[in-house]
């Protein structure tokens, strides 16, 4: 992938609700402010689900558009507001990807790379608590396992391109999945 | 495997991605009437997100926020058919908005058009003051419309039915979820007539807490919900200044 950030968020979570609260007045310094922080991150985000510039970039547009109308609805108790919008980003992307046909993996060189694109340097000094956690719970799961969540977590891989990818039936793909999730709840919760 | 347990496993696959098209538009429909449902997305979104917060950032084109402010400015612009304030004829401007709601959600996914419902009901509210807020209670093919009107100085909040048939043997319930009633929902009553406004008075709830909290109203077997919490298909909003 090119034109990698040269840098991560840097603005504190604290700062980001206080933009957010900002920009639920209308502010418009505050919302170019989140834009400034936040834009590389949910543009990655989007981009692995797409694989495809233009179509990344004209979803990226359209959830700052959500964020700018919906800030109001962001409560700071539920989710952090990375989480926030990060979940509107993977949930857009989400929805075109899925009303697309299904690329075949020839047409998507970057897709593998999914798996490692780990935190870059730069960000693992800000690794949180919550990713340490999360990723002591993935590295319970099976090998293969642990891959399969993050293809369809990080590249939006749908159960059809799993199943093709590992040479197993949807079925099978599917029970995995749900088993995975749970052992990682579970996981998660001691 | 009981209802919750799968109630669980839907939220996991749609947060993890893993749900096809029609799957998908099902549960963002579904999130917007069952709250179990709306908070076990939430919770599998925490779970996950450090992996998405963690991933490499890639910085986008120069000029994308430009075109994003282009945007903004052109919603701004779009003509509203703007009114006087009283209630009857918002009442009515609203029952159109749903109807042509109701065909659009039948087009498009529920989850945008009842975007676009809430921004268009937005624009045809008149600021009572600055303290007056609005929560939309969207519609679908079963579900009733209301729209809920809170002045958070009086803390007197008004509910208005735009489209809500009157079910024999059945009534219906107004829930709130806030930081003071916990994370359970917490009965505000029954709506005396599916009909006519209710007006209740919440002394009790500060204004901020108000202002935050959940909204719902569920359909329950008359004298309303046995169990303490809403047992029917539930409808949920939260507050949006009425001065757009």
């Amino acid at each position: 992938m090119t034109s990698v950030s040269p840098r991560p968020v840097s603005t504190t979570p604290a700062d980001l609700v206080g933009l957010l609260r900002r920009v639920t007045d209308k502010d418009k310094a505050a919302f170019e402010a989140l834009y400034t922080a936040t834009s590389a991150k949910l543009f990655g985000i989007i981009l692995r689900i797409l694989s495809r510039r233009d179509l990344a970039e004209e979803i990226l547009q359209e959830v700052f558009v959500t964020i700018w109308q919906h800030a109001g609805d962001y409560e700071p108790k539920r989710a952090s507001p990375v989480s926030w919008m990060a979940a509107i980003a993977r949930n857009r992307a989400l929805d075109e990807v899925r009303r697309k046909r299904p690329l075949a993996l020839d047409d998507m060189p970057e897709a593998l790379q999914v798996v490692d694109s780990g935190p870059s340097a730069s960000d693992i000094v800000e690794q949180s608590d919550d990713y340490r956690r999360l990723e002591r719970c993935l590295g319970s799961l099976d090998a293969e396992k642990r891959e399969i969540v993050k293809l369809a977590y990080l590249g939006g891989w749908s159960r059809e391109q799993l199943a093709a990818h590992y040479g197993q039936p949807v079925p099978t793909i599917k029970t995995w999945l749900r088993r995975s999730l749970m052992q990682l709840k579970d996981c998660l919760k001691s | 495997m009981n209802e919750h347990d799968d109630i669980d496993a839907v939220a996991a696959e749609y947060v993890l991605g893993t749900l096809d098209a029609s799957e998908r538009a099902s549960v963002a429909a579904r999130r917007h009437r069952e709250l179990r449902l709306d908070a076990a997305i939430v919770d599998w979104e925490r779970r996950l997100a450090p992996l998405a917060e963690a991933s490499a950032a890639i910085a986008p084109p120069p000029g994308l926020f430009q075109k994003i402010e282009a945007r903004l400015r052109t919603a701004g612009d779009r003509p509203s058919a703007r009114s006087g304030p009283e209630a009857g004829n918002l009442v009515k401007q609203l029952e159109t908005r749903v109807t042509r709601w109701r065909r659009t959600a039948i087009a498009s996914s529920l989850i945008a058009a009842s975007l676009a419902f809430l921004v268009a009901a937005r624009e045809t509210l008149v600021p009572r003051s600055p303290q007056s807020f609005v929560a939309v209670f969207q519609k679908d093919d079963v579900l009733p419309a209301f729209l809920l009107s809170i002045d958070l100085v009086s803390r007197e909040l008004t509910i208005r039915p735009v489209a809500a048939p009157q079910q024999p043997g059945k009534t219906y319930q107004l829930w709130i979820v806030s930081e003071q009633t916990g994370p359970k929902p917490h009965s505000l009553g029954l709506l005396a007539d599916a009909l006519e406004p209710t007006r209740k008075t919440l002394a009790s709830f500060e204004p901020a807490v108000l202002r935050r909290a959940t909204f719902g109203i569920s359909v329950e077997p008359a004298g309303g919900s046995p169990t303490g919490t809403p047992t029917g298909q539930a409808l949920h909003g939260k507050l949006h200044p009425a001065a757009p």
